[in-house]
C-alpha cells in the first residue's frame, strides 16, 4: 500500500499547477489531462491526487469550487489564485533550470 | 492573500469538520463515477465498468486519511483521538491502570520528596540581596571564631566588601515579670542588617554605631514568627521593653517573614548587638578573649573576587596572626569557604551526603517502577497482539500505532506525576508539620513549588520514554497473520527475552535498597542500645539558667545545695544531681587539656576537652559509672584544692595505662598554671553527637566553678511525668521566675542526637518496602505470564508423563536463576557503593556481612513467595483440558 514512486512530490505539485493555470478542472479531470497529454507516461494515482491537492488548496496556492461537471454531477472544481500562479512560474523557473541543466550534463558525456 | 486562505482553511477544518468530511467523500466519490463513466464510454458493462474502476481507483478510506493529513491542525486531531482512544482503552482495564499508575506515583512522589528536600535545604539561597556573593568562612575543621580574630580578619582583609559574625544562642525573654520563654537567637555584629540587605518590617535594625561599645546599646530585633507569636503583631511593639536574660533590651524592629537568620534549618528568634554579649549571656565575658572562638562569620564577596583568592587572602592573614599570637593560633589551619546556610561545611557536607545518597535510592525506585511497569507492559502487548494484528491489517501505519501506544503511556505517566504529586506534597506538609521535639527551633518547612512541579512533569516525561518505548516498539513488530490466527508469537519462550533481564534489574535494585534499608535500621537499633555514658531509662531532668536571673556565683551555689537536699527528699525520687549542661545537647563547653607535669602544647597539638560540671550525686543520678578512685563530694568547694574527674578517653590520652588518680590535668595554655586533681575516673560516654569517636571529658565539681547553667536530674521510679511535675514544682518554689527548658524524662529529650538516624531509618525504611513490593509484583507478574504462555506446552509434557515435580522445578529454575544473578548484582554494587552511607550509619560496617545475608535471605523469601503461587498453578495444569482446548 505504499504511495506510488513514478512521480516525487515536487513534481506533481508543478504539473497539477500547470494543468489547472488553462481552466479550472476537477480531480478526475486533472489525472486524466496528466496521462493523456504525457502520452501514457506518467500516471496520477488518485492516492497521490488528492492529498496532494487538499496540501495545494492548504497552502492557498489552489482554490476549490462546487460546479456541475459536464455529465450533471456536481464536482469540485481547482483552479489557481494569485499566490498559485506565482508559485507556478517560480516552480517552472527552477524545473527549467535544473532539468535544463541535468540535459546539459547528460549530452555533455 | 495567502495567509487569508490558510486561515479559512484552518478555520474550515475547525469548524466545519462535517461540512468539510461530506465535501471529501463526494470528492472521492465522483472521481469514481466518473471514472465508471468513461470506462461505459469505452465500452464494458456497469459491472465491469465499476469493478474496473474500484480496482484503479484503491483503498479510498487510506486517501481519505492521506487528505485529513495534509489539512492544518490534523495533528492536533490525531492527539485528541489517541487520548480519548486511549482513556477508552484505560478504562477497560482498571486494575491494570490503577496499578501502573499507583506504582509510577510511589516512584514520582518518591522522586518529588526527595527533590523538595534538597532543593529546599540544599539549594535554596538566604533570603538575602544578592545570596551568590555570601561565603561562610570555615576555619581547619571548624567555623568558629573568636571575636577579637573576627575583628582582626574584617580590618585586614582585602577580598570581602564586608564580613559578619553571628552567634547562636539560647536566652530567657520575659515581656511582663513572671513570665520568662527561653527562645533562640543571635548576637550579631552591627554590619550584619546592611550587609544582607534586608529591609525591616517594622522601625528599623541596628547598624554599626550601635555595635561600638560593649554594654552601651540593648537594641533588640524581633522576628516576624516571634512578634506574632507573643506579640500578636502588635503595630506598637517598637519602642517596647523586654527583658532578655533579665536585662532590659529595647525591641526597634521586627524582621520581615522569610528572614530567620543566616542559617536555614535554625530559626532564630531575636537579633542583639554582639557588643551586649555581657548582658545577654549574664556572667560571660569573650569579647577580648582570642581563644573563645564562638562565632559564625559569613563575608561578602567583593565582585570579581573569586574563592580561591579570598582563600589565599585569609591564610595569609592568618599566618601573621598566628605568629603574633602563637599559643592561641593554629598556623596549621586553613581557610575554606563554603556556601552559608548550614552552619559553613560543618551541616552541609552531612546533609548533601544524605541528600545524595537519598536522590540514588529514589531515583533506583523510580527506575525499579518503571522497569515493573515496562514488564507489565510488555505482557500487555503480548496479549493485544490480536487488537494490533487488527488495526496493522486495517491499515494503521506502524507510527500511528506506536503514537496510539505512547499516547496511552503519557497519559498513565501524567496521571502518575499527578498522583505523585500530591503524595509528596502530602508527606511535605506532613514534615513541614512535624516539630521534632528539640529545645532548638527548626526550621522544617518544605515548600512544593512551581520548580518541583515542573520536575515532577519532566520525571513523568521521561518514565514514559523509560517504561513505555520498549514496549511500545516490540508491540508493533507484531506480523499480522498469525497474530489474527491467534497463534503464539514464537517459540522462543525458552531463550532468555527481555522480560527475563527487566526481572533480574528489578531483584539487583530491590537487593541494594534493601541492604540499605536494614544497615540503617540496624545502625539506629545500635544507637538505641549504645553506651552514652549515662542511662537514659527511669530518669528525668529540668534545665534552666541561673545567671540570667541575676544570680552571684555565691547565690548559684546556695541555691544549688537547697535544690539538691530538697530534691532528694522528695517521694519517689531515689538520686538527684546537678549538671551544668547534658550530654548530648548541644552547647558544650570544651577547654584544652594537657598534663601539668610538661610544658604546654602548640596550639597545633593541643587536645580539647569537653567540659562539665557537676554537684555531688550527679554520676549515681545520671548512672554513669565511675570506674576508679571518688565521686565529687561536698568537700570539695572554693576554699579546697580543685579536683576533677575525667573520662575514660581522656585518661588514656594523657596518661596511657598510668594510673591517673592524683596526677594533674592543665586546662589552660598557660606554662605557670598547676592544673587541677585528678580524683575519678568514669566511663566515656557520647557527648556532642552519637556517632562520635571516644572523646575526652572533664567533670569539675560546681562548687568550684562558674556556671549558671543548671540541669536537675533525678533518677526515679515514678512515671516520668510525674517526676518531672515534681521536680518542677520544687524548682519554681525556690524561684518562680526561673524559664525552665528541657523538661522531661532523658530518653525523650535524646530525640536530637538521634533525629539524623530516625529519619534516615524512616525514609530508608519506605524505600525499601517500596522496593520489595516492586520487586515481588514484578517477580509475580512474570512468573504468572510465563506459566499462562506455557500453559499449552506444560500441558502436553505432563501427558507425556512428566511428574508435577518436573514441571515445577522446570517453571522454578528460572526464577531461581534470575534471583542468582539479581542477587549478585545488587551485592556487589551495594558493596561497591555502601561508602556514601557510613555518613548516616552507626556503629554498623556498610559491608557488614551478616547484614547481608539477611537482606539476601529476605529477598529469597519474597521471591519464593512471589513465585510460588504461578508455580502452583502451573502444576495444577489438567493435560487433557489443555489439550482439548488447544
Amino acid at each position: 500500500m505504499g504511495k506510488p514512486t513514478d512521480l516525487v512530490q515536487g513534481t506533481l505539485d508543478l504539473l497539477i499547477l500547470k494543468t489547472i493555470s488553462l481552466e479550472p478542472m476537477n480531480g478526475w479531470a486533472i489525472a486524466k489531462r496528466i496521462v493523456q497529454v504525457s502520452n501514457n507516461i506518467l500516471q496520477v494515482q488518485q492516492g497521490s491526487l488528492y492529498p496532494a491537492l487538499h496540501r495545494l488548496e492548504h497552502q492557498g496556492w489552489i482554490k476549490a469550487e462546487w460546479k456541475d461537471s459536464e455529465n450533471n454531477r456536481r464536482a469540485k472544481f481547482y483552479s489557481l489564485t494569485a499566490a498559485g500562479r506565482k508559485q507556478l512560474k517560480s516552480e517552472l523557473d527552477s524545473w527549467r533550470r535544473l532539468s535544463g541543466a541535468i540535459g546539459v550534463v547528460i549530452e555533455s558525456v | 492573500m495567502r495567509w487569508i486562505a490558510k486561515l479559512q482553511s484552518i478555520l474550515r477544518t475547525a469548524f466545519r469538520h462535517r461540512q468539510a468530511e461530506a465535501e471529501l467523500d463526494d470528492e472521492l466519490r465522483d472521481h469514481v463515477e466518473q471514472e465508471v463513466a468513461n470506462n461505459i464510454r469505452a465500452g464494458m458493462t456497469p459491472e465491469e465498468a465499476r469493478f474496473a474502476a474500484q480496482r484503479l481507483v484503491g483503498p479510498v478510506s487510506l486517501y481519505k486519511e492521506e487528505c485529513r493529513d495534509a489539512r492544518p491542525l490534523g495533528f492536533v486531531k490525531y492527539s485528541l483521538r489517541d487520548l480519548l482512544y486511549a482513556i477508552r482503552t484505560l478504562r477497560h482495564t482498571p486494575l491494570f491502570t490503577a496499578v501502573a499508575i499507583v506504582t509510577l506515583a510511589l516512584g514520582i512522589g518518591a522522586n518529588t520528596t526527595v527533590f523538595t528536600f534538597v532543593e529546599n535545604i540544599l539549594l535554596r539561597s538566604l533570603p538575602v540581596h544578592d545570596p551568590q556573593t555570601l561565603v561562610a568562612l570555615n576555619w581547619g575543621d571548624g567555623v568558629n571564631m573568636s571575636y577579637p580574630n573576627y575583628i582582626d580578619f574584617r580590618d585586614r582583609n582585602t577580598v570581602f566588601s564586608s564580613l559578619i559574625a553571628d552567634r547562636l544562642i539560647p536566652a530567657s525573654i520575659s515581656v511582663e515579670a513572671r513570665q520568662n520563654y527561653r527562645v533562640w537567637g543571635y548576637e550579631v555584629t552591627g554590619n550584619y542588617f546592611e550587609t544582607l540587605g534586608i529591609k525591616p518590617l517594622l522601625g528599623r535594625f541596628f547598624g554599626p554605631a550601635e555595635d561600638d561599645k560593649p554594654g552601651a546599646h540593648p537594641a533588640l530585633v524581633l522576628s516576624y514568627r516571634y512578634w506574632q507569636s507573643r506579640f500578636a503583631g502588635d503595630p506598637n511593639v517598637v519602642g517596647r521593653t523586654v527583658k532578655v536574660n533579665g536585662y532590659p533590651f529595647t525591641i526597634v524592629g521586627v524582621a520581615p517573614p522569610s528572614f530567620t537568620g543566616t542559617e536555614l534549618i535554625v530559626a532564630g528568634d531575636f537579633w542583639a548587638p554582639m557588643s551586649m554579649e555581657s548582658q545577654v549571656e549574664p556572667g560571660s565575658d569573650w569579647l577580648h578573649s582570642r581563644s573563645a572562638g564562638n562565632s559564625w562569620t559569613v563575608g561578602r564577596l567583593k565582585p570579581g573576587v573569586s574563592c580561591a583568592q579570598a582563600e589565599a587572602n585569609l591564610d595569609q592573614i592568618a599566618q601573621q596572626l598566628a605568629h603574633a599570637y602563637p599559643n592561641e593560633i593554629n598556623p596549621k589551619a586553613r581557610f575554606h569557604l563554603s556556601r552559608p546556610g548550614l552552619v559553613g561545611q560543618a551541616l552541609r557536607r552531612p546533609i548533601a551526603s544524605f541528600g545524595v545518597v537519598l536522590m540514588g535510592i529514589a531515583a533506583a525506585v523510580l527506575l525499579l517502577a518503571c522497569i515493573n511497569l515496562a514488564g507489565v507492559l510488555l505482557a500487555r502487548a503480548s496479549d493485544r497482539r490480536r487488537e494490533i494484528g487488527i488495526r496493522l491489517a486495517l491499515g494503521a501505519s506502524r507510527f500511528q500505532l506506536v503514537r496510539q501506544l505512547m499516547t496511552e503511556n503519557l497519559l498513565l505517566a501524567t496521571g502518575g506525576g499527578l498522583l505523585g504529586y500530591t503524595i509528596a506534597a502530602g508527606a511535605c506538609h506532613l514534615f513541614s508539620s512535624w516539630h521534632p521535639a528539640f529545645d532548638l527551633p527548626m526550621n522544617t518547612t518544605l515548600h512544593p513549588d512551581t520548580v518541583i512541579l515542573c520536575f515532577t512533569l519532566a520525571v513523568a516525561l521521561l518514565t514514559t520514554l523509560l517504561f513505555g518505548l520498549a514496549p511500545a516498539l516490540q508491540a508493533i513488530r507484531t506480523d499480522v497473520i498469525p497474530s489474527l490466527k491467534d497463534e503464539p508469537a514464537s517459540n522462543r519462550l525458552r531463550k532468555w527475552s527481555v522480560r527475563d533481564l527487566v526481572v533480574a534489574s528489578q531483584i539487583a535494585l530491590s537487593v541494594i535498597l534493601v541492604i540499605c534499608s536494614v544497615l540503617v535500621v540496624r545502625s539506629l537499633q545500635n544507637a538505641l542500645t549504645v553506651n552514652l555514658g549515662f542511662n537514659p531509662n527511669n530518669a528525668v531532668s529540668v534545665s534552666f539558667d541561673l545567671k540570667t536571673k541575676g544570680y552571684s556565683q555565691e547565690r548559684s551555689r546556695r541555691f544549688h545545695t537547697e535544690l539538691l537536699a530538697k530534691a532528694s527528699a522528695l517521694p519517689g525520687i531515689e538520686s538527684t544531681g546537678i549538671i551544668s549542661n547534658l550530654p548530648l545537647r548541644m552547647g558544650e563547653n570544651t577547654n584544652t587539656a594537657s598534663r601539668a607535669d610538661r610544658p604546654a602544647p602548640k596550639p597545633a597539638n593541643r587536645r580539647e576537652a569537653i567540659v562539665y560540671n557537676i554537684s555531688p550525686g550527679y554520676l549515681r543520678a545520671a548512672g554513669t559509672r565511675l570506674l576508679f578512685g571518688r565521686d565529687v563530694n561536698s568537700y570539695d568547694h572554693e576554699g579546697t584544692l580543685p579536683v576533677a574527674i575525667v573520662n575514660e578517653a581522656l585518661a588514656r590520652l594523657l596518661f596511657d595505662n598510668e594510673n591517673p588518680i592524683g596526677r594533674h590535668v592543665r586546662m589552660s595554655s598557660k606554662a605557670a598554671d598547676p592544673g587541677v586533681e585528678i580524683v575519678g575516673v568514669v566511663e566515656t560516654g557520647k557527648y556532642e553527637y552519637l556517632g562520635e569517636d571516644p572523646h575526652p571529658a572533664i567533670f569539675l565539681p560546681i562548687a568550684q566553678t562558674e556556671t549558671g547553667w543548671t540541669t536537675l536530674v533525678a533518677r526515679t521510679r515514678l512515671p516520668a511525668q510525674a517526676a518531672t511535675e515534681l521536680l518542677r514544682k520544687t524548682v519554681l518554689d525556690l524561684n518562680p521566675d526561673l524559664a525552665l527548658f528541657n523538661i522531661g524524662s532523658l530518653k525523650d529529650q535524646l530525640a536530637l542526637p538521634l533525629f539524623p538516624a530516625r529519619i534516615a531509618a524512616i525514609v530508608l525504611g519506605i524505600f525499601g518496602l517500596l522496593a520489595m513490593v516492586l520487586a515481588a509484583t514484578g517477580l509475580f507478574a512474570l512468573m504468572a505470564y510465563t506459566v499462562s504462555r506455557r500453559t499449552r506446552e506444560i500441558g502436553i509434557r505432563m501427558a507425556l508423563g512428566a511428574r508435577p515435580f518436573q514441571v515445577f522445578s522446570s517453571v522454578f529454575r528460572r526464577t531461581a536463576i534470575l534471583c542468582a544473578a539479581g542477587i549478585s548484582i545488587g551485592t556487589a554494587v551495594t558493596l561497591a557503593a555502601g561508602g556514601l552511607l557510613s555518613a548516616v550509619l552507626y556503629g554498623v560496617s556498610p559491608r557488614d556481612p551478616a547484614i547481608y545475608a539477611i537482606a539476601i535471605s529476605i529477598m529469597l523469601l519474597v521471591a519464593l513467595l512471589a513465585s510460588w503461587n504461578p508455580a502452583a498453578r502451573a502444576i495444577r495444569i489438567d493435560p487433557a483440558r489443555i489439550l482439548r482446548e488447544q
